[in-house]
């Protein structure tokens, strides 16, 4: 749905065409043509991971009634991150990703890989253009680049309005091609976790991921709107994780081999192919006190057997002064993959796909928090803090001194975030 | 093609003041004024000029009711297609935009209404049925624009008369800032544009007279430089069982807002564009200040 | 269940033209907290972190790149 957000800025704009001379007015509001904003996240697991994610973005109406906008985001990512072997009750050591030496982890610990320094760069633009009175073509690419990987995309969106901007229909089409280049190359699938090993590895693999995008959006009444959208993605290539590993246990639920105080850990193995389809509702209605609310609901299911629901609820107290306050709340639950084992067992076959991923668990999430604005022409300042937990649902099926950890602990994260408009 | 247009001469009073040297006199029925911060009188003699002649050669080419120009043949085509100049092509494009994005708010065929409103201070209001007849007659999408012919249904008028003393401004700054880049202020009857701060006071300053009902409350405003434009409803007004119908009327309906502003006063880069939104702002009636404030604009509205 | 979404999605465009405003009555629904995308920036880096953290992504609208994170 196409809104003159600012009928002002398209005004300018249009004036600037009208009065021809635009170099003398151009160069007087040159600035007030781009608008700019920017965003700084940080991220933090206490005792994991933290990352700081600094973004700017540029937007620009253009005269003809359409618009460009770029954007750039650096995402810092340090800490150490569950590597998918389960804890014990003896120390043990593990190699590192690149092969390049042990280290330990104390009895009963989660282990963690501690190699997880990462910075990511991505930049992004979008343009979007009328093509007819009620019809918009937008257009976007994307490339993405960190140390052990790259991502470059590609999308285009057709937008039709209807029923006097009141119903607005989009189609959308995406593809993304990625290539993965681990530290120490890619492993062997399932392979045991060895020195030696590191020697006969391909150096990267790919990915490639096709996006399909229905949407809806329509007006209620003059103080709301609802908004569907239904998705398909189709992933083929590497959607393996090769830092994450699954542990092999003993008859004892201890993860180690015969005679040996290395852990017996195999490296993970998920299919080649995923194939998703979501479907996505939202309603968003300002009422008469002047307060907002911001509801939606998502519902997402693939052939990996991850079915989840989301829920996001954002209400937003208006106060005077051109400030607000939005508490916002998000729940989310997970199915685990259907090749999610947390472990498996030793001398039994092994299966052709294995992932002892938390993230691929049976899970609950929940979000909460409160972001503040302020200022004027629409609140440029934001400040928000939540709090963020993970609960994967501990495995069923443990036994022996398996039954004595804690296989999957919650994780809990807080999100600092910094908004600025300019 | 249009007949040669007779300019009249460009008729001015010089005055010099401390800070610099002001012309004034009188187009498109206001009192303007030309502020020119300089001591040389050759010089703002130039400038003066050149900026009378722009609001008089627009005030001839815009005006409705002048005879012998483009927008009295459209007007009066009768259902025939006119082919229109480069400018007033850009000035169309211009009404054309802005009719899409105000939702159809500002119409520029909306001035046959004055054929049943006359704001004389009496209870005359028109009949349902004289405003639901002239509607027929108002609608900007009614009209066909396309470059470079413009075609009207018979009977319906287009009148610039809305921003046409904002484009004025507009326009005679440019022109003024081609020959010295002095500071310069441009006033034409309360719509005015300031090209840059000046350099021998604090700030221009400047009476906008907005009158409401009983008090008229003048306010000076101090301003560095910007577009000011002042749209007012107080002086001309019907009134009838203590309900009052102010000027303004609602191109939608054909009917007088009601409870607009007295007086709505934007500010922002360019005459047309701040006229166009306070146009707009008194046409929202009492949503009048959500609407600016939705707009990130600096304005005053006074009820 | 594909088709239950489809058919749905159906009954409501049929419905959704019965639904709307004049367009003189945009007012609220044109002001910048009402836009369907209202802070792309925020939007965008929640999507990255719950791509990152959890097995489901998207759905508001089309994201930009992989990270690998998942």
């Amino acid at each position: 749905m196409k809104k003159h957000a600012f009928i002002a800025s398209t005004l300018a704009s249009a004036t600037c065409t009208l009065l021809g001379a635009s170099n003398v007015l151009a160069a007087m509001n040159s600035d007030s043509l781009w608008e700019f904003d920017s965003a700084f996240l940080i991220y933090s697991e206490p005792d994991r991971v933290s990352a700081l994610e600094p973004t700017v973005s540029a937007k620009r109406e253009t005269t003809n009634g359409g618009s460009l906008f770029f954007k750039g985001v650096i995402d810092s990512l340090t800490g150490t991150s569950a590597n998918g072997a389960v804890p014990t009750d003896r120390a043990k050591a593990f190699t590192r990703p690149s092969g390049d030496g042990n280290y330990t982890i104390n009895t009963g610990g989660t282990p963690l890989d501690d190699t997880y320094h990462d910075t990511r760069l991505a930049i992004s633009s979008d343009w979007e253009t009328p093509l007819s009175q009620t019809m918009r073509l937008a257009l976007g690419g994307n490339i993405s680049n960190e140390f052990d990987y790259m991502s470059a995309s590609a999308s285009a969106r057709l937008l039709k309005d209807f029923n006097q901007k009141n119903t607005t229909l989009s189609v959308g089409l995406a593809h993304a091609e990625d290539t993965i280049e681990p530290e120490g190359g890619i492993p062997e699938a399932l392979g045991l976790v060895s020195e030696a090993e590191f020697d006969n590895r391909a150096n990267d693999d790919d990915n490639s991921v096709t996006d399909l995008l229905f949407g809806v959006t329509q007006i209620i009444d003059q103080n709301s709107f609802f908004q569907v959208n239904y998705g398909l993605t189709d992933s083929n290539g590497y959607h393996t994780d090769p830092y994450k590993l699954v542990s092999l246990v003993d008859g004892n639920g201890r993860p180690f081999g015969d005679n040996s105080d290395i852990p017996s850990v195999i490296y993970e193995n998920r299919p080649e192919d995923r194939a998703r389809h979501s479907l996505f509702g939202r309603y968003k209605r300002k009422l008469d006190s002047g307060d907002m609310l911001d509801l939606s609901y998502r519902y997402s299911t693939d052939d990996w057997e991850i079915d989840t629901h989301t829920v996001d609820i954002k209400y937003r107290f208006d106060l005077t002064g051109n400030r607000y306050i939005q508490p916002h709340f998000r729940f989310y639950t997970q199915s685990e993959a259907e090749f999610y084992r947390p472990f498996l067992l030793q001398g039994e076959g092994l299966p052709e796909f294995a992932s002892a991923d938390y993230r691929l668990a049976d899970m609950d999430t929940f979000t909460i928090g409160a972001e503040y604005g302020w200022g004027n022409k629409n609140n440029p300042w934001r400040v928000s803090l939540e709090y963020y937990l993970q609960e994967p649902t501990e495995p069923g099926n443990k036994f022996g001194e398996l039954e004595n950890q804690e296989l999957l602990p919650s994780v809990d994260a807080i999100l600092l975030r910094v908004n600025k408009r300019f | 093609m249009p007949a040669t247009l007779q300019t009249k001469p460009a008729h001015f009073v010089l005055e010099r003041h401390s800070h610099g040297i002001r012309g004034r006199f009188k187009a498109m029925a206001s009192p303007c004024e030309v502020l020119v911060e300089t001591q040389d009188e050759q010089l703002a003699e130039n400038v003066v000029t050149v900026a009378v002649n722009e609001a008089l050669r627009i005030e001839q080419t815009f005006c409705r009711y002048r005879e012998r120009n483009l927008i009295h043949k459209i007007n009066n085509a009768n259902g025939e297609a006119v082919a229109v100049d480069e400018e007033l092509a850009r000035l169309l494009d211009f009404v054309d935009h802005c009719y899409r994005i105000s939702d159809g708010l500002f119409d520029v065929t909306a001035g046959v209404l004055r054929r049943a409103w006359r704001f004389d201070g009496s209870d005359r209001l028109p009949s349902r049925k004289q405003v639901k007849s002239l509607m027929n007659l108002v609608g900007w999408s009614k009209a066909h624009w396309r470059i470079p012919n413009i075609q009207l249904q018979p009977g319906m008028e287009i009148d610039l008369g809305g921003i046409g003393k904002e484009y004025a401004v507009d326009r005679a700054l440019l022109l003024a800032e081609e020959i010295s880049d002095t500071p310069i202020l441009i006033n034409f009857g309360g719509d005015l544009k300031a090209n840059r701060a000046p350099t021998r006071q604090q700030s221009w300053q400047v009476g906008i007279e907005l009158s409401a009902s009983a008090k008229p409350q003048p306010f000076v405003l101090s301003l560095d430089q910007g577009a000011y434009t002042t749209s007012g409803d107080a002086r001309r007004y019907l009134m009838r069982n203590g309900k009052r119908y102010g000027h303004v009327l609602n191109p939608r309906t054909g009917w007088s807002v009601s409870q607009a502003p007295s007086s709505v006063t934007v500010k922002g880069d360019s005459c047309t564009e701040t006229g166009v939104l306070s146009t707009m702002a008194m046409l929202k009636g009492k949503e009048a200040e959500r609407f600016l404030q939705a707009q990130g604009v600096e304005h005053w509205i006074q009820r | 269940m594909k088709r239950l979404i489809f058919i749905c999605l159906l009954l409501m465009l049929n419905a959704c033209s019965q639904l709307g405003v004049k367009p003189w009555d945009r007012d609220t629904l044109a002001e910048p907290a009402m836009a369907v995308s209202e802070q792309p920036l925020t939007d965008a880096l929640e999507d990255h972190t719950y791509f990152s953290k959890e097995a489901a992504s998207g759905g508001r609208g089309f994201g930009g790149g992989g990270c690998g994170c998942n």
